[in-house]
């Protein structure tokens, strides 16, 4: 969509966004931990449910 | 005219188009997101492919495959698509531009959306005219055939009720968090004592599989991969509601709670009734598990809760048809538009067998196309752009802006997805269900994962960087990457 009115509110926008002095809590990347929290996690799913369940 | 945008001028516009949101407007915190995923997962579907798993596994195999396979889809799922529109307040398919290019991905959306509007609306009518049939059949005693002509024309109904509510606005897409989803998680939790109560332990472990294969390896893998399938099966939403999050923490883990817990339980209810009745299909359930009164209800329920997930799916994906297909989509009329989206949908049902009871089927081509969209789409965002993406170019015509390719098209990006869509069609072909040897091992979705990764790393770095082409070359320092970003990038 492309009118005038979205062109207009987008510059807006992207001029919001690209103050040096703008933040956005949500910029910030998952922390490390988090990724190995969910690394760990999972595998002791994993292997935890295979050594009960699996057709071995 | 189609659909009226929200007004764009006012201080919200980026909650309702494709502009980036901006702080204020972030409406979810971790909280408010996970009830929204709950709220997504619990859906008539979950029981529709928990009765498909226990076609080949008992309930102890069925538990570990539902968890390792949405364990694992719905973690690359939800790192593929809610991280980057969550860190740059931008719907999925507009940052999907990076990946496929603008017109890649208006072809992406134009072929990939009614085809799978097409399958969901078509599985939700027949449900609906299966439930309603039950109904007659239960209450008036009456003998309707589960594929005759009482179904087909229910289903017809179905389409028809969901066309005309549609038509209306897509009010019923707050029915659904606000009724639905509470009243089919009371559902599934009454399901769930009734088993439990009418039903030993022993006598759930015991249950046999309904239609399986000869090798237990065979079976596992084959309900590991219908559980692969639900999980990526969320790609094609899940970035369009991770942008209205305040912060990636609270766009990651809610899919956690809400589309992998959620949907695990309700899909291991739906095993569990499939395995004690000895029958797939979710509608048969309910007069044999709650009596005729109860069953007659939560049938009736299970109807509307049909309508409602066909009104909101048709809504969301009618959306991205109307912004990825510009101008031309936009001048149809709103109720000939929805109609279109409908009608495909109308000629399928009149072979109510063909889909509904091949529904395992349905779900391993979602997870031929959804696995290999998904690596793409991690590939692009976390390995080759290492997470930065400049706003600003998104928004720029194509040949002006750093993510243009070859007349908007990224080749590498449509030559690894199918790779990757091959690679799973000759590991698990989804028309027969026939597999090679080495899928009891490997599964189709992660090896196909696994190779369009790797198609489309290798054919970026060799063929499209050096070409200058898709601003993969020089790292983005532009002020819409974050402060701190910039300070990395630089050193």
């Amino acid at each position: 969509m492309e009118t005038a009115d979205f062109r207009r509110e987008l510059d807006r926008r992207l001029a919001v966004i690209e103050d040096p002095e703008h933040h956005d809590p949500a910029a910030e990347d998952l922390p490390r931990a988090d990724w190995l929290w969910l690394l760990i996690g999972s595998l002791v799913m994993i292997v935890a449910s295979l050594a009960w369940g699996y057709p071995w | 005219m189609v659909k009226q945008e929200a007004d764009v001028t006012s201080s919200t516009a980026g909650e309702f188009t494709e502009l980036p949101v901006l702080p204020h407007e972030r409406l979810w915190g971790f909280w408010q997101f996970t009830s929204v995923n709950v709220g997504l997962a619990i859906a008539t579907w979950a029981f529709l492919t928990g009765g498909a798993i226990a076609m080949f596994v008992g309930v102890k195999t069925a538990i570990v495959a539902t968890l390792i396979g949405n364990l694992i889809g719905v973690v690359l799922v939800a790192a593929a698509t809610c991280l980057p529109s969550a860190k740059y307040g931008v719907e999925q398919y507009t940052l999907l531009r990076t990946v496929f290019g603008l017109n890649g991905v208006r072809a992406l959306v134009a072929v990939m959306m009614p085809l799978a509007e097409a399958g969901w609306n078509a599985v939700l009518a027949i449900m609906f005219g299966r439930a309603v049939t039950n109904v007659s059949n239960a209450v008036f005693n009456t003998d309707f055939d589960p594929n005759g002509p009482m179904v087909i024309g229910m289903s017809l109904l179905a389409l028809l009720l969901g066309w005309l509510i549609l038509v209306r606005g897509p009010v019923s897409i707050e029915w659904v968090n606000k009724i639905v989803a509470p009243a089919l998680a009371v559902l599934t939790v009454v399901m769930l004592i009734v088993l439990l109560a009418g039903n030993s332990a022993a006598e759930l472990s015991a249950a046999k599989p309904l239609d399986a294969f000869a090798q237990d390896r065979l079976n596992f893998a084959a309900a590991l991969e219908l559980s692969f399938a639900t999980g990526f099966s969320w790609w094609t939403i899940m970035g369009n509601l991770a942008r209205l999050t305040r912060t990636q923490r609270a766009a990651f883990w809610p899919n956690m709670v809400g589309i992998f817990f959620a949907s695990v339980v309700a899909g291991m209810v739906g095993t569990m009734a499939a395995l004690v009745l000895g029958e797939v299909d979710p509608t048969v359930w309910m007069v044999p598990l709650g009596g005729v009164v109860l069953g007659v209800l939560a049938l009736l329920f299970i109807a509307f809760a049909n309508l409602t997930s066909m009104v909101s799916q048709t809504y969301s994906g009618g959306l991205a048809i109307i912004r990825a297909g510009g101008s031309a989509v936009r001048r149809i009329p709103w109720p000939v538009f929805v109609g279109l989206l409908y009608a495909p949908s109308a000629i399928v049902v009149f072979w109510p067998a063909a889909l509904y009871d091949n529904f395992f089927k349905f779900v391993a081509w979602i997870g031929l196309v959804m696995a290999p969209l998904t690596a793409v789409y991690l590939t692009d965002f976390f390995l080759l752009r290492r997470r930065r993406i400049v706003v600003r170019e998104l928004y720029q015509p194509e040949g002006t802006s750093r993510y243009s390719f070859w007349f908007g098209v990224n080749p590498a990006a449509f030559l690894a997805v199918g790779a990757g869509a091959l690679t799973y069609f000759l590991l698990l072909n989804p028309i027969t269900f026939e597999s090679a040897a080495i899928f009891t091992y490997t599964s189709a979705s992660l090896p196909a994962f696994v190779v369009t990764a790797v198609v489309h790393a290798v054919l970026t770095v060799v063929w499209v960087r050096p070409a200058g082409k898709g601003g993969y070359r020089e790292p983005a320092t532009s002020a819409t990457v974050p402060k701190q970003e910039v300070e990395e990038a630089i050193g």
